[in-house]
């Protein structure tokens, strides 16, 4: 009888500790951080980026840009218009060959601005991250933006979501993803007719991907109609 | 005069002789070797027959039994009829050590608790309760024992013997279990059957000492051969242990192995005698010799087989293992329940088809087909977010897994019988695995057919991950996105009741 208990004993706590052989059920896939540098584009030259536009330019459905970080140049730029130095550049250019420009970029464990084409004007100054990335946190991503002629807006940036992980629509799909909203604010001049994408209250929505960057960008009209979009479509080895 | 004589003997054994006869006779007996022979012989024999009752082993024909009511109704006995006599007898014999054994099983908590289980389940099904009311009930069955309890030779019968044997010379039913037995194991008895001899008392005592000796027997009237039922018996169940000789003719005398509290008539007995041509008085007296050993006495019988071979729930006792049909079953298993710490009221269902094979009498292995079909975390699309991008997210939802299983089971008895069986499932499309644990205990309610009841786990991690890569691709071209913090695993599974109807073959 006593062997019989010990087996029935024994048998219990097997059965009931099943339990003990699994995953705890609050275990969660993300790695994330709130580190700014571990969500931007890798600053080495050791890769090339592909983007894929679509709708970006009117008659030509899509787009496929090159995007080539140079790091510091020989000839450096100096200092930005906001003091920030060393200023290191990349470049953004269409498959074809047929356009091109090099971006200035300045970037901090703490900020990243891009200053477009001339880091001494802060006509296309642009603040993609900043701070920490949490959700809610927000900050000023650009101050009189020149979004055309005589018409210059600003971009209150947000941290509204993060994603464990998605799927672009060129079908490649990335983990540890945080979607960053940067929305218009600005007053239209009288006889100006800008683009939809910086009417007041239209938004950028850009997904960051932990270790790569930038892989989906979407413009979204004030009526939240999709302007363009760019996506990641894949980055390889020089 | 040798009758006269013999006639006294008789008289002074039984003591109804008078004084001066007695001493007419001590004194004759005193000059004579021949008659003290004759009254040695009586001695023996009545020392003989007394040892066949004190031990059990005594078996009376039914035309035995009709030759004495027969006796009796000349004699102007007006009491209970042959057919009645031969119903209660069985019923008040095993009655006795049924109550018995029933009384100390009572004071126990459980028993009264599995009782009102047992009832409610056989009310279920219709069954229990109309054997209820159609079952003598113990009470009922002593008291009709009271009214032949005078008849010593029918007191004499034993309980293996009664239930391997039936004394009307009837087949019983096809199916005489009606009402719920536990099944744990097949208990097997040995018993051993030598020919029957049937003699006429006083008259052929002379003669009548060793019947395998094969000496002359001038009056010796009838033999019955028991002849076993080769249907029910595999060829290694019964062994000839030696052809004995009695008269002119050949008797087997065998052994066999049949199960405990069989109902059925695995030896039949001719209804009469296979030779009575000199028979003069009715017999009144038999002897036999079936020695019933049981094979395993781990498991002792404590329940008495019943006349018509049902038994009330009112009478069951845990502790008794009827004739447990095969080792070998085939049955469908139907269970759920729900996750421990789960929302959900129901967590998950299991039915099968099962294979199940006895390997000792402490070890069952079994396999099994079917399908799970439990709630599971899974990844789902969720709708939209205010950016147009679908939102993938997890909520529990209803699965069905094709499976195959395999299983081990222990058998053990700590006050009923239980199987604790351990294995897992396999789920023959994806390969996952699911393993699975239950504690079951069986129910006879026939003789092939039984329940098996009691509670089963399926506890597993789910891969909530694989799920979420699944759904990924499927709506890749919504270009979806995985809600943040879902989980990478998550308990599944259900803990909750089971039933199995079972075939035993």
């Amino acid at each position: 009888m006593k062997h019989v208990k010990r087996l029935a004993a024994f048998f219990l706590l097997g059965l009931f500790g099943l339990n003990g052989c699994v995953s705890e059920p609050d275990e969660t896939t993300s790695g994330r951080t709130d580190d700014i540098l571990s969500y931007y584009m890798p600053r080495t030259t050791e890769f090339k980026y592909l983007y894929q536009y679509s709708g970006f330019f009117s008659g030509k459905r899509d787009s496929l840009f090159n995007v080539d970080y140079l790091g510091r140049t020989a000839v450096q730029p100096g200092r930005s218009i906001d003091g920030h130095w060393p200023i290191e550049q990349y470049t953004v250019s269409s498959i074809d060959g047929l356009r091109s420009v090099v971006v200035d970029l300045y970037v901090s464990d703490s900020i990243v601005v891009d200053y477009g084409t001339d880091c001494s004007t802060n006509a296309e100054r642009f603040l993609p991250l900043k701070g920490k990335l949490r959700v809610g946190n927000h900050w000023t991503a650009a101050n009189n933006f020149k979004a055309t002629d005589n018409y210059n807006i600003s971009f209150l940036a947000t941290v509204v979501a993060h994603y464990d992980k998605m799927t672009v629509p060129t079908k490649q799909t990335y983990n540890d993803v945080w979607q960053v909203n940067y929305e218009v604010t600005g007053t239209i001049p009288t006889g100006v007719n800008p683009p939809k994408e910086y009417l007041p209250k239209a938004r950028r929505v850009i997904y960051f991907a932990r270790g790569i960057g930038k892989v989906y960008e979407i413009a979204f009209s004030p009526l939240s109609e999709k302007q363009w979009e760019n996506s990641l479509v894949s980055v390889d080895r020089r | 005069m040798s009758n006269i004589i013999e006639d006294r003997i008789l008289d002074f054994l039984d003591g109804h002789l008078e004084s001066h006869d007695e001493e007419e006779l001590l004194h004759r007996l005193a000059v004579s070797p021949e008659k003290r022979g004759l009254l040695r012989e009586h001695l023996k024999l009545r020392e003989a027959v007394s040892g066949a009752t004190k031990t059990e082993q005594l078996s009376v024909p039914t035309n035995v039994t009709a030759s004495l009511y027969r006796k009796l109704a000349y004699n102007g006995y007006a009491g209970a009829s042959l057919g009645s006599a031969v119903s209660v007898t069985r019923p008040m014999l095993q009655a006795v050590p049924a109550m018995k054994a029933a009384a100390p099983v009572a004071a126990k908590g459980y028993s009264i608790a599995s009782m009102l289980s047992f009832a409610v389940v056989s009310f279920f099904l219709g069954i229990g309760f109309t054997s209820i009311v159609s079952q003598d009930s113990p009470t009922q069955l002593a008291s009709n024992a009271q009214s032949v309890s005078g008849n010593t030779l029918y007191s004499a019968h034993s309980a293996p013997v009664r239930s391997l044997v039936n004394p009307r010379g009837e087949e019983p039913a096809e199916r005489p279990y009606t009402a719920w037995q536990p099944v744990a194991y097949e208990k097997r008895q040995t018993i051993e059957v030598e020919p029957l001899l049937v003699y006429s008392g006083v008259k052929v005592a002379s003669s009548v000492v060793d019947p395998a000796a094969s000496v002359a027997m001038d009056h010796a009237h009838a033999f019955s051969e028991p002849q076993i039922n080769s249907s029910f018996f595999e060829d290694k169940e019964v062994e000839l242990v030696e052809r004995v000789p009695i008269r002119d003719l050949s008797f087997d005398h065998f052994t066999a192995t049949v199960p405990v509290g069989s109902s059925r008539s695995y030896v039949d007995r001719p209804s009469g005698p296979v030779d009575s041509p000199e028979l003069e008085e009715d017999p009144t007296f038999v002897t036999a010799s079936r020695q019933v050993t049981e094979v395993d006495p781990k498991y002792p019988s404590l329940r008495g087989d019943f006349e018509d071979d049902k038994m009330s729930p009112l009478n069951f006792h845990f502790g008794d293992y009827a004739k447990a049909p095969a080792s070998t079953y085939i049955s469908v298993r139907s269970g759920g329940g729900r996750l421990p710490g789960s929302d959900l009221s129901f967590s998950g269902s299991l039915s099968e088809l099962r294979l199940s094979y006895q390997l000792s009498d402490l070890l069952v292995i079994k396999a099994s087909f079917g399908e799970l079909a439990p709630w599971e975390n899974s990844a789902q699309l969720m709708g939209q977010n205010g950016d147009g991008l679908s939102l993938i997210g997890v909520k529990p939802t209803l699965n069905f897994h094709n499976v195959i299983g395999g299983e081990l089971g222990f058998k053990i008895d700590p006050f009923i019988p239980l199987e604790l069986s351990a294995g897992g499932l396999v789920d023959y499309e994806t390969g996952a695995f699911y393993p699975r644990g239950s504690i079951l205990t069986s129910l006879s309610l026939t003789r092939d057919f039984s329940i098996l009841m009691g509670i089963e786990a399926v506890l597993y991690s789910f891969d909530v991950d694989a799920s979420v890569e699944s759904q990924m691709k499927y709506y890749q071209s919504k270009n979806p996105a995985v809600r943040d913090g879902l989980p990478k695993h998550s308990l599944s599974g259900f803990i909750g009741p089971t039933i199995e109807a079972a075939w035993h073959f």
